[in-house]
């Protein structure tokens, strides 16, 4: 939707003419060399004569929607040709009633913006307003299943390009005017639509208001996916670790507002931002709560462990074959030392190998084309696994080591936390392989305090771990049951 | 901007800072599954080294076959085990650690001069591992490396197994040591010899059919060995030292005719508590053991469906225990006067000013006088599958 509402506020330098041919030079000036703006003439009677101008492809209106237009104009400013009256304005307005919104502007800047965002403007001769009718549809893909976050049970619509489907996809879950959605737009060039929605009383004032200061902030040329604004409005820039959440799941954002947390919704893309993000937040599902809670207390519990070793699997490999070899068990030793015999690489480089192996095939299989990427696929396993393994170049428990860890990773809910985990991986095996466990540890020290210092809008990264909030703890490490949950009063029930 | 780089440039000084670089590729190492110490006849020590071959574990795993000998031998003499070591370390051209090193053995005739020089080593050591088995045995201990393994890939492993098994009494080289320096108690350490796996008196015809066994215990007064106790004693000492993983225990019924049966317990624990009372000089020991067990072979002709039966069952094994446990201590307290059990160590617990007044410096003559009750109880828990007894059933039928 374009921040049209009652729109005749909107400040502009240029007034319009009550001629139609200078306001028509007007805006022929200003869209000179616009090839998608249309301007169609037309008569209402012998003496009042008056143009639409819209945009191809943006604006969904056909020859047959126009003559209806020109007739229900014609039908309400048939008898008086004078000055425009507020009668003959809301003659026109009910009249008009089966396109969606109308609009009457005196200010040529303000139209010119309204057109651009696919609104018909219709110029009538004699009057110093110009009529703007919303018959903005967009030609966009239908409601599907999300791409990146697919569950077993749970709803199965997801978001997509428009901004209007999205915030219906969350207003028919929430139906209640607690839901409040403030429009801003940002973007020099772009003029892209961001909604921000929360629920008024259940999310802080405080947080409101710095979301809405942050967002008002922005000042680029254009924005075209939610990530820009995303590092835009972020705490700490130079973080590996997402400071916000963001997700394809109506369901989701849905239930992080319940939780007194604040959506950005921006136009243009699927991806719908949620603040504040946290880092247990982010490792959590909308599906924890479908299933039932034994359940998804396991698969919790199964997704810390994956955590700890996506980070640290490799890294420990390093150091302990290189290192600290008493702390592997003997039957073990031995065998990774027997199957390491032939390998030519210290520990580290055949792990770095690997893993950078791993991560470029990862990549390529994002990229590729599908057809491709199964091509892709059957060279992953069998020439980097088999043959390396066959040819010795590589150890066999380094292989069992980076599969594990690259299981892990695809653990995470989050897709953008599993980069950052990905991503520190790399560190920590340099760390291990310089000082040993030592390191490791040097550098979990380093990651937890820069963890426990980052902040996200006022809200601790890691709470509510740390600072401690005990009570919530049972939503964090584990998923109690609603009856039990219930009782707090940040919880989603 | 400044602060990161202040940082890093810490963290790079750091680095250089460091003394060695203790990183050492798996390749490059030579894995030390076991050793043994032996006193060779001009004084000094031998030091054998059993080290694995990478390259053979590797076929094995491979091909599953275990024909072919896994492991490397090595030893050498020196003056002290450092010494010895470094000349072995000279052989081979990958680095020997011992941190996978389980087992120990001592020959009996460094262990009858004294361990402690030796063992020295193993405790200071960084890599050497605490809880690596102490095995002393009779004659040469490098022996027992040579010994090819049956079920492992490995002697030591063998060796450690059969030791983690606890079915006699076993010490680490961290036992051995605390039971050294703690007063009222001697250390022990497991026998370890190369047996015949099939003919218990002959000679095996083959070499496979050698295997590695515990026999009995070693008695130690303080660092030196004094003797050996055999299998039923030591397994006595592993009763009154609360350590009884499982053990059989067989007592002979003589039966009210002609026909005396036998039956066999599996005992599933034993609890010994200890009580200690000073009169005048002397000194006495209430020896209480609990014990249960599960019946699992009865040839008298007694049925256990009867509770007589079974009391009268139990109370024999009692009897049993007791004559045991009176034959060890007295064994110890007369022909070694060695301490092994720690009765002065429960003395210093429950009388601590009359140890330390009078008995801590004078233990070792004090041991052999004092006066060692026992009384032991034993409860059956189970008694298989069978009620009546096989004996009985067919003289029934006749």
């Amino acid at each position: 939707m374009a921040p049209n509402g009652q729109g005749d506020s909107t400040a502009g330098n240029d007034k319009l003419s009550a001629d139609l041919d200078t306001n028509l030079k007007q805006f022929q000036a200003v869209f000179d060399k616009c090839g998608d703006i249309q301007y169609r003439p037309f008569e209402l009677n012998e003496a009042l004569l008056g143009t639409f101008i819209f945009l191809s492809g943006l604006g969904n209106i056909n020859a047959v929607n126009m003559d209806l237009l020109r007739n229900a104009i014609e039908s309400s400013l048939i008898e008086q040709s004078e000055a425009l009256t507020e009668d003959i304005k809301a003659a026109i307005h009910s009249k008009l009633g089966f396109t969606s919104q109308t609009s009457w502007s005196d200010d040529f800047q303000a139209s010119v913006d309204k057109i651009l965002a696919g609104e018909l403007a219709v110029l009538l001769d004699g009057f110093t307003s110009i009529l703007l009718l919303n018959v903005k549809e967009l030609d966009t893909r239908s409601i599907e299943e999300p791409a990146t976050e697919s569950v077993i049970r749970g709803p199965r619509d997801g978001f997509q390009e428009n901004i209007s489907t999205n915030i219906s996809l969350i207003r028919r879950r929430l139906k209640t005017t607690q839901l409040k959605l403030e429009m801003f737009t940002a973007g020099k060039l772009s003029v892209t639509d961001i909604a921000i929605a929360y629920l008024e009383g259940i999310a802080e004032e405080s947080l409101i208001a710095e979301v809405k200061e942050r967002v008002g902030r922005i000042k680029i040329d254009a924005i075209l996916e939610s990530g820009y604004v995303e590092e835009l409005i972020e705490d700490n820039s130079v973080s590996p670790f997402p400071q916000v959440m963001v997700t394809e799941r109506p369901d989701k954002v849905v239930g992080n507002l319940l939780e007194g947390k604040v959506a950005i919704i921006v136009d243009n893309t699927p991806f719908v931002i949620v603040v504040p993000g946290t880092f247990f937040q982010l490792l959590q599902t909308p599906e924890d709560y479908y299933q039932r809670y034994f359940v998804a207390s396991a698969i919790r519990i199964l997704r810390f462990i994956a955590v700890v070793s996506s980070l640290l699997l490799p890294s420990l490999y390093i150091a302990l074959t290189t290192y600290h070899h008493e702390m592997i068990p003997t039957m073990l030793l031995i065998s990774i030392a027997s199957s390491r015999e032939t390998v030519p690489f210290p520990a580290f480089v055949e792990a770095m190998l690997m893993e950078v192996a791993f991560e470029g095939l990862r990549e390529a299989g994002v990229r590729l084309p599908r057809p491709v990427g199964q091509g892709v696929s059957i060279v992953g396993a069998l020439v980097i696994g088999q043959a390396a393994v066959a040819a010795g170049i590589v150890s066999s428990p380094l292989l069992i080591i980076v599969s594990m860890t690259g299981i892990a990773s695809f653990l995470f809910p989050s897709f953008q936390l599993g980069l950052a985990f990905r991503l520190l991986r790399f560190p920590m095996m340099i760390a291990a392989a310089t000082f040993g466990l030592y390191g490791i540890l040097m550098l979990m020290l380093m990651l937890l305090l820069h963890m426990l210092h980052l902040q996200s809008f006022g809200v601790p990264y890691m709470s509510p771990l740390s600072p401690l909030r005990a009570g919530e703890l049972k939503d964090v490490l584990y998923r109690a049951n609603w009856l039990k949950m219930s009782k707090s009063s940040k919880s989603r029930g | 901007m400044r602060k990161p780089i202040l940082l890093l440039l810490t963290l790079l000084i750091l680095m250089t800072q460091t003394g060695c670089w203790s990183r050492i590729e798996l390749n490059d190492v030579a894995i030390v599954t076991a050793s043994a110490i032996d006193l060779a006849q001009d004084g000094k020590y031998k030091l054998s080294v059993q080290i694995l071959k990478m390259k053979m574990t590797k076929g094995i795993s491979e091909n599953g076959s275990s024909s072919e000998n896994v492991t490397l031998t090595l030893s050498a003499k020196g003056d002290t085990i450092m010494e010895a070591l470094n000349v072995i370390q000279k052989k081979i051209p990958r680095l020997i650690i011992f941190s996978h090193n389980r087992v120990i053995i001592v020959g009996e005739k460094l262990a009858r001069e004294g361990l402690a020089p030796a063992i020295d080593f193993f405790s200071r050591h960084r890599e050497a591992r605490g809880n690596s088995y102490l095995l002393t045995t009779r004659g040469e201990a490098a022996e027992l490396l040579k010994v090819p393994a049956n079920f492992e890939i490995f002697t030591g492993e063998e060796m450690r197994e059969e030791e983690k098994a606890r079915l006699l009494d076993s010490a680490s080289i961290r036992d051995f040591i605390y039971r050294l320096f703690e007063k009222g108690i001697e250390p022990t350490s497991s026998q370890m010899q190369v047996i015949p796996l099939s003919d218990p008196n002959g000679k095996p015809a083959k070499e496979e059919e050698m295997g590695l066994g515990l026999v009995g215990v070693g008695i130690y007064r303080k660092d030196k060995l004094l003797g050996w106790m055999n299998r039923s004693e030591a397994e006595c000492l592993l009763w009154l030292r609360n350590r009884m993983k499982s053990s059989v225990l067989t007592v002979a019924i003589p039966g009210k005719d002609r026909q005396p049966g036998r039956v066999s317990v599996q005992l599933i624990s034993a609890k010994t508590k200890y009580k200690s009372k000073i009169t005048g000089e002397n000194i006495q020991f209430e020896v209480a053991i609990k014990m249960t067990g599960e019946l699992f072979e009865n040839s008298t002709k007694l049925s256990i469906k009867e509770m007589n039966n079974l009391n009268f069952l139990q109370h024999a094994l009692e009897k049993e225990i007791e004559n045991r446990v009176n034959m060890t201590v007295k064994k110890l307290q007369t022909q070694y006067k060695s301490d092994v059990i720690g009765f002065g160590n429960i003395l210093h617990r429950q009388h601590k000013s009359d140890w330390n007044k009078k008995y801590a410096t004078l233990w070792e003559e004090e041991f052999p006088k004092i006066d060692v009750k026992t009384k032991a109880t034993f409860k059956f828990i189970g008694t298989g599958r069978v009620n009546e007894s096989l004996v009985e059933e067919e003289e029934l039928e006749k």
